[in-house]
């Protein structure tokens, strides 16, 4: 076990809520795009569970990373979609972390 | 921290009476919707210009913002039957409120029907300068500025639910004066006298406002019902298209009045929580009143 600090970007219009190893992650809002860190133990594997709002047929976007000294963030998670009928979208997922995020990472546009 | 700002730039007949409030507005500048539309504002048809923050986040239920605004005359424009005048003026808004009131908040993964409710108490202080010309007085030859402080204190209650509405209640007190059902004068006073043989003078102008003057405290009552068509959008542009009935009331009984209407607002591509701009018709038994509101958006983060 390692304690790794993710970071997590959501575009939702209303307010969204993610869990990370069941850890709500504090997500300050700017507009239409809430984003927070935090830091968890994980091993190989990051559990996430998450919840977005807005108004029907509008997007949503999930990206977490991790943040790498002198480059880009480490892609970790990344998930998007359309505000489904009722307005609300929930999941929960998993997502690999490799044993050296930073290195030999995939790189974000 | 993380705040948000918004800078809006806009041609409106209505005046904005919160940056807080969005531009869901009606002709009089109101909206009991409270979005998350703060914070710098431009207002051109109003000449007003205003600042604000909103500080919210997620797991928190209580969030707290801020706006202060000031006004430079009467705007450029009255095309839309506003042709109020309307005194500079320069105040501030805090708004402290509460997301998650009687909806719970929901756990993250939860897949439930989405419902969100928030609500806010918003209280303001404005002041205003202008000269004044009573009814049945000779005006003095240097009038002095007639001061108004205006206090302003309103409880909303905004609803989210099926995906597709915003319900809102605004009701409270404020402080007014009847400046806008006054004449918008100028007062001429005469610095070189026409000489004979000549109808030409020099005069000394000073516009103010005509009429009895009164300050009175309003009860006003506002409803918005703010509901988003299917996916009905702009053709090629794709921005969404959200229709607001709303309501208008003053139930004090020194100025007793309501009205009611319907506005039409088009939203930013992909976030149909920011408009950018709209149009709305209100109704108050005697004459129907049209509102345009025009604007663009963007955020920055610091």
């Amino acid at each position: 076990m390692r304690k790794l600090t993710f970071k997590c970007t959501i575009t939702s219009g209303l307010t969204p809520f993610i869990d990370l190893q069941t850890q709500p992650v504090a997500l300050h809002q700017n507009g239409n795009v809430w984003s927070g860190s935090l830091a968890v133990e994980v091993d190989d594997t990051l559990n996430i569970a998450v919840t977005v709002t807005g108004i029907e047929g509008s997007p949503w976007a999930v990206d977490i990373t991790i943040d790498c000294p002198g480059g880009s963030p480490a892609k970790i998670f990344s998930r998007n979609g359309t505000i489904p009928q009722g307005g609300s979208a929930g999941f929960t997922a998993s997502a690999k972390v490799p044993a050296q995020p930073c290195a030999d990472k995939p790189e974000i546009a | 921290m993380r705040s948000l700002f918004v800078f809006t730039v806009c041609l409106a007949v209505a005046p904005f009476a919160s940056t807080q409030q969005s531009l869901f507005q009606s002709s009089d500048g109101q909206s009991a919707v409270y979005l998350r539309q703060s914070s710098a504002t431009l207002n051109l048809g109003d000449s007003k210009a205003s600042f604000g923050y909103i500080h919210r986040v997620n797991i928190k239920k209580i969030f707290w913002g801020f706006e202060g605004y000031a006004t430079a005359n009467s705007g450029v424009t009255s095309l839309f039957s506003s042709d109020k005048p309307k005194a500079p003026e320069g105040g501030g808004d805090f708004t402290l409120g509460r997301h998650f009131v009687l909806v719970p908040m929901p756990v993250a993964g939860s897949q439930a029907k989405a419902r969100e409710d928030w609500w806010l108490i918003d209280v303001g202080y404005g002041r205003s300068s202008f000269y004044l010309y009573p009814t049945g007085s000779a005006p003095a030859a240097n009038p002095p500025k007639t001061n108004f402080d205006r206090f302003r204190a309103v409880a909303a209650y905004n609803f989210f639910t099926s995906g597709n509405v915003i319900a809102g209640i605004a009701a409270g007190a404020e402080r007014r004066n009847n400046l806008s059902d006054l004449t918008s004068v100028s007062l001429e006073t005469v610095i070189v006298p026409a000489p004979t043989g000549s109808q030409s003078s020099i005069v000394k102008t000073k516009a103010g406002y005509y009429g009895n003057y009164k300050e009175y405290i309003a009860a006003p009552i506002y409803t918005d019902v703010l509901f988003y068509p299917g996916q009905a959008k702009l053709p090629v542009y794709g921005n969404r298209i959200g229709i607001d009935f709303f309501s208008r009331s003053d139930v004090a009984a020194a100025n007793r009045s309501s009205s009611g209407g319907l506005g039409i607002f088009i939203f930013k591509k992909d976030d149909p929580l920011t408009p950018i701009g709209g149009i709305s018709a209100s109704f108050n038994g005697t004459k129907v009143q049209v509102a345009l509101t025009v604007g663009f958006t963007f955020a920055k983060s610091n």
